[in-house]
């Protein structure tokens, strides 16, 4: 079986210079393990687990421009819960909608006055139907509790905790702005502070007098709302953005001097991904330009020191290929047994680099994301990531055993078996 | 002998080639992080201007109508005077030190707004209008955050002293009254030149955050009708209030003495619902600063590894093939220690060779407007500085990788090593 001789060359290769092929095997797991932590960052900001499973059907709506049509003001910011109520929430074609505005509020006992803060999501019932979150007790506030603006909130594991100590929080008061507010649920913590599901206490916004009185500024269209819509099929996602259009068009003919507009539209998760924003929309090109060309610098790094080491060490076989080559094998055989000697050392670096970028990314988590972000294995082990693994095996081999391979091809039979090492021309 | 190891390297140029190819690249790359770095640094080095130390940040808010028992109508009329007696009230407290208040103009505060400002009079001959960013402070503010003036003097004494009192900062200063005194001119916010003020004081330094470069500031003071104006019209809960305490506290010390004084912490519907360290406040606006430098860090040292993993793979499979030529040279008389000698050099040529080929990228990188001048002017400190950086750590990271190496040829018994020959 070849396979097996190539793997029995790799190990005689060991054995010889054990320090060579240690520091290339080293050099291949440090190149992948880098370039792993990058896949691993854009798969955790990319690939849907709870309470976010479904991300593959969001769409997401932050920026929202008011333009004055005589000229005047411009507002650039989030939307205000009039737009809300009427361009998002008429829509059928999405299977859920939700609005959210977050904010940060202490949270008090009715017997006792506290001033630490919490992350706020206000939102709306959607919600619940969009994201899912585990529930510890309780459940989510209902359609009739955001409706009717009945003071109920979800809380966080942890905010339970802090407030509660370890009894049960369902049913107790919490006070927030000197209102009383029933708890009705309590959700496991988010992993990542970074993710739009991330809060600590979940309100409905009806709830709360700011977010829902209209401002004559911009006629009532800017404010503090951002969208999450919930499709029933990726295909759904042209439909949603017309029909999002069709709502618009028909909500600006009510206004008297402003119109309403979503700069970058609906975003899917790929998009936010890639780092759009609310206002800025990345694409496919823009970000393979930018993030390709610093992954092949960080590939051809370590390349370059393998194609010397190969190079080297195919120098010392010179004679053995002379001999192979003498005895009819063709050059692509000499080409292909170059390149599959070295895949079993890069696949073996490679494998090293795999759980070498999850402790690399634990190491690095509070500069590449947050210091609170917690890595789970549902965001972590994805066929992603070993998909990702397999094609830079392939292409660290390809970069860095070629052209030595094809040097060695190149060299006449007779020179090879001499061993020489100066070329004739 | 340079030119022997030239001539050494060159006939090996085959598989130096590569080796100095990673070598050209990776100092290429370091010299870029080191020079981001090198400005980070020293921006981050530079005096603030302020002192932030103990200082916090207290939200207000204000009842719900239905709460405070008063009618929604009259709740606004005068968010001044409620303001003001807080502020009072708070500096009351046996720990507090000092109350300030401001609007976006907090150390740390987001804030971000322009407007211009014309000279009045002096020698201002082609000095016209400039935009400074306003800072709206009361005038303890100069108090709390330790800010004095050009001769170490206290601001706020004579901030309010002074009827319309402008301060500026030393760049601004520069700007209009270069090489003199600002202190004692007049200027204005209006073009027609009415309405001015005097400026009363020069703060030496100022930044909005530790990676910026100075900036040119006007201090507008909010004192009397001012305070009202501003109050009034952008709302007493919008106000940055803010306090330095007479200790260092932490934070659920500093929860602990609002949750006791909360009684106190209200004026009429006015009250603290909330509290920040200015520290955390700058923890929060540098984070993603100090993540990038971080993550330079890392692919600086991604670089020097792969340059070690290089050297030390290259340079070792190249001892063992020069075993015979290493035989002959110590059977000719060469110590141990020479040998290593010119392995060590062999690999500090390489990487002196790299240098017209970084001149070059370090030029069109430069024309390229890639560098940043605008925190700092480029100059010859910054330039040696930050190549002697680059080369320092590669040639760190080739004596490293050559060590093995040079330590193996330098055992080898000069009889077992002609053997190769």
């Amino acid at each position: 079986m070849l396979l097996e001789q190539y793997v029995k060359q790799a190990m005689q290769q060991f054995r010889e210079s054990p320090l060579v092929t240690g520091l290339s095997v080293a050099g291949t797991a440090l190149a992948v393990a880098v370039i792993l932590v990058m896949v691993l960052v854009f798969q955790i900001n990319l690939a849907g687990f709870a309470p976010e499973s479904h991300r593959d059907r969001f769409l997401y709506v932050f920026g929202t421009e008011a333009n004055s049509r005589s000229g005047g003001a411009r507002n650039r910011g989030l939307m205000s819960a009039e737009v809300l109520k009427e361009c998002f929430y008429p829509l059928k074609t999405p299977e859920a909608v939700c609005g959210y505005a977050t904010d940060n509020c202490p949270v008090s006992l009715p017997e006792k006055h506290l001033m630490r803060e919490y992350a706020f999501r206000w939102t709306d019932a959607g919600y619940w139907q969009i994201f899912d979150h585990t529930f510890v007790e309780g459940a989510p506030f209902t359609q009739a509790d955001f409706d009717a603006g009945i003071r109920t909130v979800v809380l966080s594991e942890e905010t339970a905790r802090k407030l509660f100590g370890n009894e049960s929080a369902v049913g107790r008061e919490v006070v927030i702005d000197f209102k009383s507010y029933r708890v009705c649920g309590v959700v496991k913590e988010v992993p990542n502070p970074l993710m739009v599901s991330y809060g600590h206490v979940f309100a409905p916004y009806t709830c709360s007098a700011d977010l829902i009185t209209p401002s004559t500024y911009g006629e009532n269209i800017p404010g503090s709302f951002s969208v999450c819509m919930l499709a029933r099929s990726s295909a759904d996602f042209e439909a949603i953005r017309q029909e999002l259009q069709g709502q618009v068009e028909r909500y600006n003919k009510g206004k008297r001097d402003t119109d309403l507009s979503f700069p970058v539209g609906a975003l899917t998760q790929l998009d936010v991904a890639m780092g759009s924003e609310g206002l800025k929309k990345v694409d496919w090109k823009g970000y393979l330009v930018d993030k390709g060309l610093f992954l092949l610098f960080l590939l051809v790094i370590p390349a370059l020191n393998l194609i010397g080491v190969i190079q080297s060490s195919l120098q010392k076989r010179i004679e053995e290929i002379g001999m192979r080559r003498a005895f009819g094998a063709t050059r692509w055989d000499i080409i292909n047994q170059v390149l599959s000697e070295n895949m079993v050392m890069t696949l073996i670096g490679t494998a090293i680099g795999i759980v070498l970028s999850i402790g690399m990314l634990f190491v690095a988590r509070s500069f590449l994301f947050n210091a609170e972000v917690r890595l789970t294995v549902p965001m972590l082990i994805r066929p992603g990531l070993f998909l990702a693994a397999f094609v830079l095996a392939f292409l660290l081999n390809l970069l860095s055993a070629m052209i030595p391979a094809w040097h060695t091809m190149r060299k006449p039979i007779v020179d090879a078996i001499y061993g020489s090492e100066s070329e004739k021309k | 002998m340079l030119l022997h190891i030239f001539n050494m390297l060159w006939a090996q140029r085959r598989t130096n080639g590569w080796i100095f190819a990673e070598m050209v690249i990776a100092v290429c790359a370091l010299w870029i992080l080191a020079d981001q770095m090198w400005v980070d640094a020293r921006c981050y080095q530079a005096p603030m201007g302020y002192d932030i130390s103990n200082t916090w940040r207290f939200k207000l808010s204000a009842l719900p109508a239905e709460t405070s028992g008063e009618a929604e109508g009259d709740a606004s009329a005068d968010q001044a005077t409620e303001l003001l007696a807080l502020m009072e009230r708070i500096r009351q407290e046996a720990e507090v030190e000092e109350v300030a208040m401001s609007y976006w103009s907090m150390p740390y505060s987001y804030g971000n707004s322009w407007r211009g400002l014309f000279p009045l009079e002096g020698d201002t001959a082609g000095v016209h209008a400039e935009s400074f960013h306003v800072i709206q402070v009361s005038p303890e503010y100069f108090d709390l955050f330790r800010m004095r003036d050009e001769q170490g003097q206290s601001i706020t004494g004579q901030v309010k002293a002074e009827a319309t009192p402008v301060v500026l900062s030393g760049a601004a200063a520069e700007r209009f009254y270069p090489n003199r005194s600002a202190v004692g001119m007049k200027v204005s916010y209006n073009e027609d030149g009415s309405d001015p003020g005097r400026v009363v004081a020069v703060v030496p330094h100022f930044r909005s955050n530790d990676f910026d470069r100075e900036e040119t500031c006007s201090f507008v003071i909010l004192q009397r009708e001012v305070f009202e104006d501003f109050v009034n019209g952008l709302g007493a809960r919008n106000a940055e209030l803010c306090v330095r305490m007479k200790q260092a506290m932490g934070e659920e010390q500093m929860y602990d003495f609002l949750d006791s004084a909360s009684e106190r912490m209200r004026s009429g519907d006015l009250y603290v619902s909330g509290v920040k360290s200015i520290a955390k406040q700058r923890e929060e606006l540098l984070k993603s600063k100090f993540d990038s430098n971080k993550q330079r860090v890392a692919i600086g040292s991604f670089l020097l590894l792969n340059v070690f993993f290089g050297v030390a793979g290259t340079f070792w499979l190249r001892t063992q093939r020069r075993r015979g030529e290493i035989g002959l040279r110590l059977a000719m008389g060469s110590s141990h220690r020479q040998i290593g000698q010119v392995i060590y050099s062999e690999g500090l040529l390489l990487l002196a060779l790299t240098l017209p080929f970084l001149l070059l990228f370090a030029l069109n990188y430069g024309k390229a407007d890639q560098l940043d001048t605008y925190r700092e002017a480029y100059s010859l400190q910054r330039f040696t500085v930050t190549v002697g950086f680059a080369y320092l750590s590669m040639a760190a990271m080739i004596l490293i990788g050559s060590w093995y190496p040079v330590h193996k040829a330098e055992s080898l018994p000069p009889a077992v090593a002609l053997r190769y020959e």
